[in-house]
């Protein structure tokens, strides 16, 4: 599978985890921690998919998105949202994403959304 | 006036004065270098412990046993680390990785550890052990978990309550229903969550909690029905729209919402003419069933129901001034 991948999130843990289980597809990944690094990664690079945190200190993740779509940047968005949390999901779709994943969430599952988005 | 200290008295004091001053310097100075030499050290075990951590995530059938022989293999200490690695992972994972990782922390003796203090005199320790109890579900944690859902401590209560949303057993469900209680000092939204987590399985006591004489009972329980959309909840839902207590019924109508049920709408038509907050939650519903069923509804609340009303049921503005 090819695909360059961009996965931002404040929480180390799921950086890695999701990163590994991209990488273990054949997909190239880089990482971010927060949404100014997301947002000067998303001009700097051309990305097949972002898969996207919601709940970030500083800059959310809607935020984010809203400032990537207002550059016309359509590159396919995944966000991950809490559980319970529907107002995120409401606001995210309002915002442009693509899809969403609740968390705690299969990496598995997430690999497979990533993988329809590629098309 | 004044009186003078005895030299020798003064020189004493002074004498004292700089050894304590020393005494808490050199405390001080010890104290950060083993907090830096621990950081160091489990830095250390970060680097080299994490990428197996991480393998084991993504691990195939075939390779699982060996990765589980080389944790049984490490020392206590980085068995230790290993455990806490996996813990924190854990939080933000559900199912291949996080059964991986569940083998991993149990060749890593993580949960004997967790089993053990589970009685610890520190709330914020059992509290840890309820967290870690929901993530790695080890034989014997949902004793345990039940034990601390009537913990003295209420965030004690609280966490073990947000960790048997990962046991689906009729204890388990039982217990995070009575968590909706008013008078149960647990937030609602975690008990409901955790009913949430517990899935399908709950539909049964879910319909049953909307019948609840506990008000809070009923309004998680109608919170959670829409949510899941438990099936043979509609008729108790619809009955709950006019519930005497006004929390039970805008959660009635939220979850209308995404279920919606005929024989709501005569009641949810009361509600919106009655107007305000309850007749705003009301119009919402109405607006997200069939058409065919809420036609006349519609047309009655767009010519009597309160602007407000006829916004939320998004009726055009010459509707709503009909």
């Amino acid at each position: 599978m090819n695909g360059r991948i961009l996965v931002v999130d404040d929480d180390r843990d799921i950086r890695d985890l999701v990163a590994i289980k991209l990488e273990s597809a054949g997909l190239e990944v880089e990482t971010r921690a927060d949404g100014s690094e997301a947002l000067q990664a998303a001009s700097d690079g051309e990305w097949s998919v972002i898969v996207l945190d919601v709940m970030m200190p500083g800059m959310s993740g809607i935020d984010v998105l809203r400032q990537i779509r207002d550059r016309g940047d359509r590159t396919p968005v995944i966000l991950l949202t809490a559980r319970g949390q529907e107002k995120d999901i409401e606001a995210g779709f309002a915002a442009g994403a693509d899809h969403y994943v609740t968390k705690p969430f299969s990496p598995r599952a997430l690999l497979a959304r990533v993988t329809a988005a590629l098309g | 006036m004044t009186t003078l200290l005895p030299p020798t008295l003064l020189q004493w004091l002074l004498v004292t004065a700089l050894l304590v001053a020393t005494v808490m310097l050199v405390a001080l100075v010890t104290q950060r270098a083993v907090r830096h030499r621990r950081e160091r050290r489990r830095a250390e075990l970060d680097e080299r412990l994490r990428p197996l951590v991480l393998e084991a995530s993504i691990a195939e059938d075939d390779e699982v046993d060996a990765l589980l022989a080389r944790v049984r293999a490490l020392d206590g200490e980085e068995r230790e680390h290993v455990g806490r690695t996996v813990s924190s992972m854990l939080r933000g994972i559900t199912g291949e990785a996080a059964d991986r990782l569940r083998a991993l922390a149990d060749a890593s003796g993580l949960a004997p550890r967790v089993i053990a203090a589970a009685r610890h005199r520190d709330p914020v320790v059992r509290a840890d052990v309820a967290e870690a109890l929901g993530l790695l579900a080890p034989e014997g944690a949902l004793a345990l978990l039940l034990e601390l859902a009537d913990d003295a401590s209420a965030d004690v209560r609280t966490v073990a309550i947000r960790a048997l949303g990962a046991f689906d057993e009729p204890a388990s469900v039982d217990r995070v229903v009575a968590a909706l209680a008013v008078d149960s000092g647990i937030p609602t939204s975690v008990a409901a969550s955790a009913l949430l987590q517990q899935g399908s399985a709950v539909g049964d006591r879910v319909r049953r909690a909307l019948e609840d004489d506990d008000p809070g009972v009923r309004r998680g329980a109608a919170r959670v029905a829409g949510l899941l959309q438990a099936s043979g909840s509609g008729d108790a839902l619809a009955r709950l729209v006019a519930d005497e207590h006004e929390s039970v019924r805008l959660a009635a109508m939220r979850s209308l919402e995404r279920m919606p049920v005929r024989d709501a709408v005569p009641a949810l038509r009361a509600a919106a003419l009655d107007g305000g907050t309850i007749g705003e939650a009301a119009a919402r519903a109405l607006i997200a069933m069939p058409g065919r069923w809420t036609a006349d509804a519609l047309a009655q609340i767009g010519a009597e129901a309160e602007p407000g009303v006829r916004r939320a049921a998004g009726l055009p503005r010459a509707a709503a001034s009909a």
